[in-house]
């Protein structure tokens, strides 16, 4: 359950955690027979825990997201007793935070962020989304490096195993299954280059089921709506 | 979260001052004497999360339990396991399948201790936070309580026995979702150990 006392800069690192979900490309580990060539999450809903670890604090927490590609999801987040006390809408550049327990929202852009912001680190986003494209990696290939500096891990069966960014950020995916098609990994861990180690686990996701628009776009009637900038946590 | 749980007591306790007749004190009251006569009590629990923007709901069973004066427990089975205890203001909530547990501590005036140790006083009045409404069906009583305050929480719905056992807890959002705690094999005062409320 996310506690009051989950910082800015950990809330921030879920968000990522999610993108990188859905780059979800990437590999197996056992053999996975049925995946078809070029098919691709293009929407994700999913029931999921997550935990994040920094330093010697964890927070960990249940919750559901609800992806549509290229750039847009939704994330919210759950109390044990199944209230949901933070949501994360983001689409393109915009991004708007709930905190349905205060009746606060926060909307603003990636870009009026200060460089100091925690929430800078979601930039990471767009590098998480970013992978080879099906065929452009020849068989037997083990590891690789693209024009940006980003190394690449692929496991036997030519799928990303885990990512590494010239900055330090990670990704690695783990235990493969066929969903309708595509290699989806059960669980995710995210090690940042802060230092905070961030794993997700989906339960039951299905992927490229119409997601309706209303489950992307934050609702903020009754709702305090203030600037990104003012956002310090729920 | 936990503040639900409180905020059931608060609702208790701060209803002080009202006409004996209403249904709304007389339901409160009931449950307020369940409460008081309570030491100890153990239920099965199912919890469904009703997404209002997802076609699937989140199902989640396991058990409760409580022992005075200030210890609260609850145990979530698989797909969605996790393990909760709140010792007075002192939270501790473990996620097996992360291999997680984390302590928070909440502010004082949180505390189950605190607000435990009110339930002596009868209820005569209706609480200032919330609108109160209550019906009684042959043996149990419906109760509604609409907080004032605008929040997360737009309708709490409570349906309790003459005994004052709860058997459901219905809670609307505002944002439209909504979670149904079904409690069955409700237990009181079966002595129960601090062995009872582990959660590593």
């Amino acid at each position: 359950m996310p506690s009051t006392s989950l910082s800015l800069f950990l809330k921030s690192l879920l968000l990522f955690l999610i993108l990188s979900a859905l780059s979800a490309c990437a590999t197996v580990k056992k053999p996975l027979t049925g995946i078809v060539a070029g098919r691709e999450v293009e929407t994700l809903q999913s029931s999921i825990s997550v935990s994040v670890k920094s330093g010697e604090h964890t927070t960990s927490g249940r919750g559901y997201l609800i992806y549509k590609s290229p750039d847009r999801f939704h994330l919210a987040l759950l109390s044990p007793f199944g209230l949901t006390v933070f949501e994360v809408f983001i689409d393109g550049e915009d991004i708007t935070c709930l905190v349905p327990s205060k009746q606060m929202a926060y909307r603003g852009r990636f870009s009026q962020l200060p460089d100091n912001s925690p929430l800078q680190s979601m930039a990471i986003m767009k590098w998480v989304q970013v992978r080879p494209a099906p065929g452009t990696v020849p068989p037997g290939t083990k590891e690789t490096t693209d024009p940006s500096g980003d190394h690449y891990y692929f496991d036997e069966n030519g799928l990303v195993d885990r990512k590494v960014s010239p900055d330090g950020d990670k990704v690695a995916y783990q235990d493969y299954s066929n969903l309708d098609g595509v290699a989806f990994p059960e669980s995710i861990v995210i090690g940042s280059r802060f230092g905070t180690v961030v794993k997700i686990i989906f339960d039951e996701p299905q992927i490229n089921q119409p997601v309706e628009e209303a489950a992307l776009k934050p609702v903020t009637e009754g709702y305090n709506v203030r600037p990104l900038t003012e956002f310090k946590g729920f | 979260m936990t503040r639900l749980f409180i905020a059931l007591l608060a609702l208790l306790i701060t209803a002080f001052s009202a006409h004996a007749a209403d249904p709304a004190v007389e339901a409160l009251e009931t449950l307020r004497r369940g409460f008081a006569g309570t030491s100890d009590f153990t239920a099965e629990i199912t919890q469904e999360k009703h997404l209002a923007l997802m076609k699937k709901k989140m199902v989640s069973k396991g058990t409760v339990r409580f022992k005075k004066p200030d210890t609260f427990f609850m145990e979530l089975y698989p797909p969605h396991p996790s393990r909760l205890m709140l010792k007075d203001n002192v939270m501790t909530m473990r996620l097996p399948e992360q291999s997680v547990t984390e302590k928070v501590v909440l502010p004082p005036e949180e505390g189950l201790k605190k607000w435990f140790s009110f339930l002596g006083k009868p209820i005569t009045s209706l609480p200032e936070g919330a609108d109160v409404k209550a019906e009684r069906r042959g043996r149990f009583w419906n109760l509604q309580i609409f907080p004032k305050k605008q929040g997360a929480v737009k309708q709490l719905a409570l349906t309790f026995d003459l005994e004052g056992k709860i058997s459901r807890i219905v809670i609307d959002e505002r944002n439209k979702d909504q979670t149904i705690l079904s409690f069955k094999n409700v237990r009181r005062n079966v002595g129960l150990k601090d062995a009872d409320f582990r959660v590593e």
